[in-house]
């Protein structure tokens, strides 16, 4: 027997023992063997690429899970890797090149929490593996990436998470209440329709845009010999090595990243989406006030952003960072109808009450774990993580272009617009290629 | 034109908008006088340059604006061609991957064997992407090296150039692994049958990259097939790729690609049997086939469905699809041998024909097994809307106990109030569990209408549970209707004997001035129990309404019961949290204190007096620092009162510091001193006549610099005006010239955050025998701008000195001043302005003393004072302190929130008193 298919037949086993005769959705403890610690063979194997901040948080929530073991991590920094195998002990190996572990390891559940421009190669190649994947956010670093990703996901039946939950649980940031009651009173219609978001940091919300701002004009600097600098590159162009660029920093390039839209935007935006119901589309016009032109490398401040649905919702985004400011004061959720502000207060007040009488929206996967012994999509998966990538990228796009652009949400691309869509699709630098 | 530029960093759209448009009416000698302006990274500044040709590059690359395209591809291919380094290059060819179209192809192709600026080059042609940039990219490879081979490859691949496919397929066989696997990628993307059998070879290598790879390209090539209309090639490497091990899934996603919905059997087959990740794949790919033919096929397939678990994700599937063609199964599927296969018919129903599914839904929560009402509860929990209500009320009468007890969640989960009366029918039902759900219901929809029914409720059963259930259910109404209470005091008057008592305790709960009325009549009742009910309903009123009537009761009563229930419900009812002036609680509590007359009812008193944090209740409290036998629990209500908390600075004011100095120099236990000397350093003093002022004085050491020993008592408190001397030990002393009765002595050391000095005060009559009058030799708290204030008991002295043993951080002393003040005429406490809180009485976190041996109704203590000794359940969290017992891992919450810890003594007494430690 190859080493495929007892890994191949250990994951089936997987997948069987729990099937309690459970598809539905709303799964009781037991059927994952709540009643206590999980035998060794039952346990998730799970494997972690990048190590740096997020990727100890991984590392973190893998470790404190009685159900999960770590068998391998993977970096291009020999320091960061050393430490990320000393915290996962014995049995837990080390790799530079994660083609390599995937290749080698049994893994069952693989974490993606590299730099975004390696995401969606490295989610393709860890499904095309046949694991599944718990990916960092964004989701990956252009709008045409994200189809790669949906089709390895259905074209190997492995299930996918992102890793954000606001949508599921959690008070949503600085708004002080969770997302369901808003959900609830958004889909009774007693707001009217269409409806406007404000996502600010008046309603809550920061942006962030001046901490992940890149530096302009440094000199070059040598490279640490920890660091396999041409590896952590990889499909992004060979630019000069400051430290800046990397490490903790990166999200200031938009070689990498797309700064402090990039970094909270899938937090704070993927549960407007689904408050609004709109996971299977997209905003059809999106406009920017930011400094502009903005730098070719750097990435900058940026003040507002308004995306517009076709049905006529609109979003605006405010960083309070740079320009004036118009969301003070003003409601989070704006219809013909009613208003919320943040604290879920209401105007009229009596909403607040009515949701109490409204069902609850229908319960999604909220643990992984589930997702994964049950073959189930988790609550936040490729197709809607997708839908909220498209805006964050969609935003940053405007910012770049510093004009109003009008986006097809079918084909995903702008209307009559060259440049932009040259941003949409940006190739690799070889021997990087997603297929 | 740099200038111009160099506003364009973090310009304002309409500016920058505006700079880039002058830019290019100035035509191709303004844009390459910029170009003119970059500059390699760290030699020099050229932010704005790049700004500029980025923002052009975006602007004029819309497809909208070509005369300017083309002038700027101009400039850029001039630069491209002029020797340059190679970063300011790579960045020029990063703006042509934007602006450029045919006009650029020659120079980019000229590049491609660049070592650097290979890999741009090729991405610019990439993007570029017309027939010339490919041909270019052919000719290229064509003529490359093995090393230099790859980029183009890919390049062509994800062109998916046809004419590129004999070039690209001659490097299927290449030595180097990369280029070998580029080939196997790009020929499948280029949708080269001829690379087929090397595909599937790859696809079923031992090497697991290899065959991940030949997998993926499998699937690519077939689908490539498929588009170009070659769908018999398409088909044979489908059922290659499905013969191979870990080709099965992708195999059958492809096969859904190739020919749809011809792929349905193989679907059904694969959602049948055991192998769950290939059947939910099976499903997913199925649910998305469209038509009413592929449901009928999945809803004839289902009944053959084994094992039950793919039967039950065949019906989640069929539920997904939202096709009403699958109802009639669905329904069926309602009564099947199996419960998983049951629940999911369940939610497949409400997704497929939500208006549709919910009779049914609350029919099987009604009369069906426990498991279809666990599933169906949940379900109706989100599926129901607003017709929900009515349909379960409706249900509640032909349920089960089991049903009903799940549509009553299910109605107080909606607040559906209107159905109030529905659930108050059932208040008649023969089984006890149902009549428990359904006061607790009642609780939530109940409102004046249910009241009289629940109130005979209450008076008629005889289980004790239901009972209680009952006074809930009718205290959560009153609460949210006080109007509905009437009833409950008319029935209290009309009441007698038990049921009067029990009318009381309920009356405690709902207050209101009408039952206080009858109640208080009641506690000079003439029978026993009605009586003893009374006091403690009074005991429990919910306001400070009671009060009045309970401290006359105490002081009325002959009967030690009566008086001390009386006494602890009036502390209670005065301490409750309020908007009345603290004085006014401390007055009422003096009332109180007035009253005790044993040890255990003065700690009582004291213990509600160390909530009220205001002079007004000191005023009591030190009347027990007087009693040998309540002294450590006056202590440590002083500190209660006077001593910070979180984010409350403490009290500052003379009452506070006189008591506080008391407990300093009476109190027994080391904590409460403690507390009271670290608070006793925060008050500030004014005030008074230094007598040290301009005296002379002498020290034991030479002096630091100009920092002569004068200005210790120049009257200067700033750290310039300070006596700085070279060593410690040392001392300073200052001769007051006369003979004079001192109370107080001020030392001001130099302060900068980190030092703490050492040293005692001395005095003498004659400069030669010296005595200690303040102890400062241990201290460790750091120096600060205010000193520190030594008062002691007045002593006659001519000489003052300060004998200086320790500065913590270097070998050095440096005394800002020192002050001596002859007896009265000393500083007095400032009292700072009071904080701008209003004064509301909160229970406090701790604060209580340890609580009191058996009393007078035989209660016993729980708590030693000490330890947690003899608690039971979970302690973790609690602990003592200061000889009290607080919770440590939830201050915050523990201040505004009572919680409780369990002993397992309390069983053996008749009830559990609420602990005067509320922590």
């Amino acid at each position: 027997m190859t080493k495929g298919s007892m890994i191949m037949s250990r994951r089936r086993f997987l997948g069987q023992a729990a099937m309690a005769g459970a598809a539905v959705s709303i799964l009781p403890g037991s059927v994952l063997g709540a009643e206590g610690k999980p035998a060794a063979n039952d346990r998730i194997n799970h494997a972690v690429i990048g190590c740096g901040g997020m990727g100890n948080g991984h590392i973190g929530i893998i470790l404190a899970d009685p159900q999960a073991k770590l068998v391998a991590v993977c970096d291009v920094d020999a320091k960061r890797l050393a430490a990320a195998q000393a915290r996962g002990g014995p049995d837990c190996k080390a790799y530079r090149d994660f083609r390599e572990m995937l290749a080698s390891e049994d893994i069952d559940c693989c974490h993606v929490v590299t730099p975004p421009h390696w995401h969606a190669l490295q989610n393709v190649a860890a499904l095309d593996a046949g694991c599944d994947v718990w990916a960092e956010k964004p989701m990956t670093r252009t709008i045409d990436e994200g189809q790669a990703v949906i089709d390895a996901v259905r074209r190997n039946g492995r299930v996918f998470r992102l890793n954000t939950w606001f949508r599921l649980q959690n008070t949503f940031y600085g708004l002080g209440t969770t997302v369901k009651p808003l959900k609830k009173l958004v889909m009774s219609g007693a707001l009217g329709w269409p409806l406007t978001v404000r996502v600010s940091r008046h309603t809550g919300f920061h942006w962030k845009t001046s901490q992940w701002s890149g530096k302009i004009n440094m000199p070059s600097e040598p490279v640490p010999p920890e660091l396999d600098y041409d590896r952590w590159l990889g499909p992004a162009p060979f630019k000069p090595y400051f430290r800046h660029r990397t490490h903790g920093s990166f999200r200031g390039y938009w070689d990498y990243d797309g700064g402090g839209l990039a970094d909270m935007g899938q937090h704070y935006l993927d549960p407007v989406q689904y408050i609004l119901d709109k996971d299977d589309t997209s905003p059809v016009e999106v406009e920017a006030l930011a400094p502009w032109p903005q730098h070719e490398d750097a990435v900058g401040l940026w003040g507002r952003v308004w995306m517009k649905y076709a049905d006529g919702c609109t979003l605006i985004l405010e960083s309070c960072e740079w320009g004036d400011e118009e969301t003070a004061g003003r409601p989070y959720i704006e219809g013909p109808k009613g208003k919320v502000y943040p604290g879920f207060r209401t105007d009229p007040p009596e909403l607040a009450e009515l949701v109490k009488s409204l069902p609850d929206p229908e319960p999604m996967i909220s643990d992984f774990t589930v997702s994964m012994r049950t073959r189930q999509k988790f609550g936040l998966n490729e197709v809607n993580g997708n839908r909220s990538n498209i805006l964050v990228h969609l935003a940053n796009a405007a910012i770049r272009t510093g004009r109003k652009l009008h986006f097809d949400p079918v084909a995903l691309e702008f209307i009559d617009d060259d440049a932009a869509n040259r941003l949409v699709h940006q190739p690799m630098r070889a021997p990087w290629r997603l297929v | 034109m740099a200038a111009l530029a160099s506003e364009l960093v973090w310009a304002k759209p309409a500016d920058g908008g505006r700079i880039l448009e002058v830019l290019l009416a100035r035509g191709a000698p303004a844009l390459r006088e910029l170009v003119s302006g970059l500059r390699v990274p760290g030699q020099g500044e050229d932010a704005g340059v790049r700004s500029a040709l980025h923002g052009l590059a975006l602007r004029v690359g819309d497809g909208a604006h070509e005369d300017q395209r083309a002038m700027l591809a101009g400039v850029l291919l001039e630069a491209l061609a002029s020797p340059a380094d190679a970063e300011l290059l790579s960045f020029v060819i990063a703006q042509l991957q934007l602006v450029g179209r045919d006009e650029a192809v020659p120079a980019l192709a000229a590049r491609l064997s660049d070592a650097r600026l290979g890999d741009p080059a090729v991405r610019a042609l990439c993007q570029i992407g017309t027939p010339a940039a490919r041909a270019a990219l052919r000719q290229a490879l064509a003529g490359a090296p093995p090393e230099g081979a790859l980029p183009l490859v890919h390049a062509l691949g994800s062109l998916r150039d046809v004419e590129a496919i004999p070039a690209i397929v001659a490097h299927l066989g290449a030595a180097d692994r990369s280029l070998r696997q580029a080939a196997l990628l790009a020929s499948a993307d280029c949708g080269a049958a001829a690379a087929s059998e090397a595909i599937l070879a790859a696809a079923s290598s031992a090497d697991p990259t290899e065959r991940r790879l030949g997998i993926r390209a499998a699937v690519l090539l077939a689908q490539r097939l498929h588009a170009a209309g070659r769908p018999a090639e398409a088909l044979a490497l489908q059922k290659a790729l499905a013969g191979l091990p870990e080709g099965a899934l992708p195999a059958l996603a492809l096969r859904v690609d190739l020919v749809g919905v011809g792929a349905l059997d193989d679907l059904i087959a694969a959602a049948s049997g055991a192998d769950v990740p290939r059947r939910e794949m099976a499903l997913r790919l199925g649910q998305a086939l469209p038509g009413l033919a592929v449901t009928a096929a999945w809803c004839a397939a289902l009944p053959r469905m084994e094992p039950p678990a793919a039967r039950a994700a065949l019906v989640a599937m069929l539920g997904r699809r939202q096709d009403r063609a699958a109802l009639p199964v669905l329904r069926q599927m309602l009564a099947d041998a199996d419960a998983g296969v049951r629940a999911a018919a369940m939610e497949a129903l409400v997704h497929a024909a939500p208006e549709a599914s919910l009779r049914p839904l609350v029919a099987l929560v009604a009369t069906g097994p426990a498991e279809d009402i666990a599933a169906g509860s949940a379900l109706l929990t989100w599926a129901g809307g607003a017709e929900l209500a009515p349909a379960a009320a409706a249900a509640l009468g032909k349920a089960t106990p089991a049903g009903k007890a799940a549509l009553l969640d299910l109605l107080a989960s909606r607040q559906a109030v209107a159905q109030a009366p529905a659930v108050l029918a059932l208040l008649g039902d023969g089984e006890a569990p149902v009549r428990l759900a359904v006061l607790k219901t009642l609780e939530t929809l109940g409102g004046a209408t249910e009241v009289p029914a629940v109130l005979e409720f209450t008076l008629a059963t005889s289980a004790a549970a239901e009972r209680r259930a009952a006074q809930r259910a009718l205290t959560a109404i009153c609460r949210r209707q006080p109007a509905a209470a009437a009833p409950v005091v008319a029935a209290l008057k009309a009441a007698s004997g038990e049921a009067r008592a029990a009318l009381l305790g309920l009356a405690a709960t709902l207050g209101g001035a009408e039952a206080l009325a009858v109640v208080v009549a009641d506690t000079a009742s003439p029978d026993d129990a009605t009586r003893l009910a009374a006091v403690k309903a009074l005991g429990e009123w919910p306001d400070a309404a009671a009060a009045e009537p309970l401290i006359g009761l105490a002081r009325g009563t002959a009967d030690p019961r009566i008086r001390v229930l009386a006494l602890r419900g009036y502390v209670r009812a005065v301490t409750l949290p309020t908007r009345r002036p603290a004085a006014e609680t401390a007055a009422g509590l003096d009332q109180a204190w007035a009253l005790a007359a044993t040890a255990d009812e003065r700690r009582l008193v004291l213990s509600g007096l160390g909530t009220v944090r205001d002079d007004a209740a000191l005023a009591s409290i030190v009347k027990g620092l007087d009693l040998e036998d309540v002294r450590e629990e006056a202590a440590a209500a002083v500190v209660a009162v006077c001593c910070p908390r979180e984010k409350d600075p403490g009290l500052l004011t003379p009452a506070a510091y006189a008591a506080l100095v008391r407990v300093r120099d009476t109190a027994q236990t080391p904590a409460l001193v403690e507390r009271a000397r670290a608070h006793l350093e925060a008050f500030s003093f004014g005030g008074g006549v230094n007598i040290a002022l301009g005296k002379p004085v002498k020290t034991s050491c030479r002096q630091q610099g100009d920092k002569a020993p004068w200005r210790a008592v120049d009257g200067k408190i700033t750290r310039q005006d300070a006596w700085f001397g070279a060593e410690w030990p040392s001392h300073l002393e200052v001769d007051l010239t006369q003979e004079v009765s001192i109370e107080a002595v001020r030392a001001v050391f130099y302060w900068d955050g980190r030092r703490s000095y050492q040293y005692n005060v001395e005095t003498s009559l004659d400069g030669q025998t010296w005595a200690v009058v303040a102890d400062h030799s241990a201290n460790t708290r750091v120096a600060t701008e205010q000193g520190v204030l030594h008062r002691f008991k007045a002593v006659r002295a001519r000489h003052v000195r300060l004998a200086i043993l320790k500065n913590s951080v270097n070998e050095a002393v440096h005394l800002v001043e020192l002050e001596v003040y002859a007896e009265g005429q000393a500083p007095a406490v400032v009292v700072r302005p009071a904080p701008a809180v209003p004064p509301v009485v909160k229970a406090p976190p701790i604060q209580a003393p340890p609580l009191p041996a058996p009393d007078a109704e035989g209660f016993i203590s729980l708590f030693n004072g000490k330890d947690l000794t003899g608690w039971m359940g979970s302690t973790q969290g609690y602990g003592v302190e200061d000889g009290l017992l607080v919770c440590k891992s939830a201050p915050r919450r523990a201040a505004t929130r009572p919680m409780w810890v369990w002993s397992c003594r309390s069983s053996t007494t008749r009830g559990i008193r609420r602990p005067m430690a509320t922590s």
